[in-house]
């Protein structure tokens, strides 16, 4: 059965962007995102599902070319949870800044690396930079 | 001789020969206890070990030497997907060895008995059973699996791992055949931090799609606070069919209550 919600675990895409380059071919293509560069964009939550293998968002933004919906993309659960999200932290309705690889062809929407909530709570995934355990786990 | 008087002679002997079946037997029993009991105990949860300057993943360090036939395939796989396609899409595990290698920043999680060891990679909730003697079952009695069937020994403090029975796959970052056989040895060591590490030096040997075999390593450093995560995956699948299930239901039952016109018509 098809996962409806994303196509690629762009979570490893995502990871080895922020360690020092995404290869010329991985397993899972990334290949639609610019990884190399992080967007932030205010808007309010039209539809969330912090699901497996990837978040989804429909953001209601709006800009100089007017009100439009968004759909992105983003990290897994298991990922944003241990960058410290809670279920129910973010809620339709909610106004929050997403952090994403924009896409390569320019049409809006992107892979979510990280948000900020309502409550003003950051939460973004982050590759360690040392021996995780020495960072605390 | 009468069975009281036979049974008064034999009695003792069996018993007297019990006695010295077990002290004979007690030395070797004590030696695989004590073995037992010095083996590592690699239970817990590990989790992706970043050594400084080098990259948390990467794809294989090696240039995988594919026979004529491994590249055929390969190339055959290439030309039908497109770049958003793979098996994590459809919530499906990547098979070994590239669960071992690369799970993401997902931890794993080691559960070690003497006679199994089980490990689960949190991504995909991919789980892989080690089996010791007894518990090894006949080769033409294995399952087919995209993580093969893995028996293991212990070498000392190195506990080794063969892994066959494997399904052929494309679609893994070390593609392979159903003959390829995949030997691994772990072991433990602490790194200048201080921080226990796991490290597995593994072969892929694959006559069919490789012209040689070719070796890669994996490193992991214990987590003492780590938990794993659930993963589920595909839920969103099963409620969106729900969902279409919903609205075709809602649609005849609202037919329905219309009325069919064939039928109200006198």
């Amino acid at each position: 059965m098809k996962a409806t919600a994303m196509k690629f675990s762009a979570e490893l895409m995502g990871a080895l962007a922020l360690a020092g380059g995404v290869p010329a071919l991985a397993h899972h293509s990334g290949s639609e995102y610019d990884f190399r560069r992080m967007v932030e964009l205010r808007g309010v939550v039209k539809d969330v599902r912090v699901i497996n293998p990837h978040m989804t968002l429909t953001l209601v933004i709006t800009d100089a070319h007017g009100t439009r919906t968004i759909a992105f993309e983003g990290q897994s659960v298991n990922t944003f949870y241990r960058a410290g999200w809670r279920p129910h932290m973010i809620n339709v309705g909610d106004r929050i800044s997403v952090e994403f690889a924009p896409r390569k062809n320019g049409v809006d929407g992107g892979f979510i690396n990280g948000f900020t909530t309502a409550g003003g709570v950051r939460i973004a995934f982050q590759v360690p930079t040392s021996n995780p355990v020495a960072n605390g786990g | 001789m009468s069975w009281p008087l036979r049974a008064c002679v034999t009695m003792p002997l069996v018993g007297l020969a019990s006695v010295l079946l077990s002290w004979s037997a007690m030395p070797a029993a004590r030696a695989a206890q004590t073995a037992q009991q010095n083996r590592p105990d690699l239970s817990g949860v590990w989790t992706a070990y970043v050594e400084p300057g080098a990259p948390t993943f990467g794809l294989p360090r090696v240039k995988l030497p594919l026979t004529a036939l491994g590249t055929a395939r390969l190339a055959d796989y290439r030309s039908i997907i497109g770049p958003d396609d793979s098996p994590g899409a459809y919530c499906l595990g990547s098979g070994m060895p590239e669960a071992m290698m690369f799970s993401g920043l997902y931890p794993m999680e080691i559960i070690q008995r003497p006679e199994q060891i089980t490990i689960i990679y949190e991504a995909h909730n991919e789980v892989r059973r080690l089996y010791f003697g007894s518990k090894v079952i006949p080769q033409g009695d294995r399952i087919p699996d995209r993580d093969g069937y893995s028996v293991a020994r212990w070498e000392g403090n190195t506990l080794v791992v063969a892994t066959s029975s494997l399904k052929e796959q494309e679609d893994t970052a070390y593609p392979h055949s159903a003959q390829a056989r995949i030997d691994e040895r772990y072991h433990v060591f602490s790194d200048p931090k201080g921080t226990r590490v796991l490290e597995a030096d593994w072969t892929l040997t694959d006559p069919t799609f490789y012209t040689q075999p070719f070796k890669e390593r994996k490193r992991w450093a214990y987590d003492p606070h780590g938990i794993l995560l659930p993963y589920e995956c595909n839920e969103e699948a099963w409620l969106d069919h729900l969902q279409q299930l919903r609205q075709r239901h809602d649609a005849a039952r609202a037919h329905t209550a219309a009325g069919d016109p064939q039928e109200r018509a006198p």
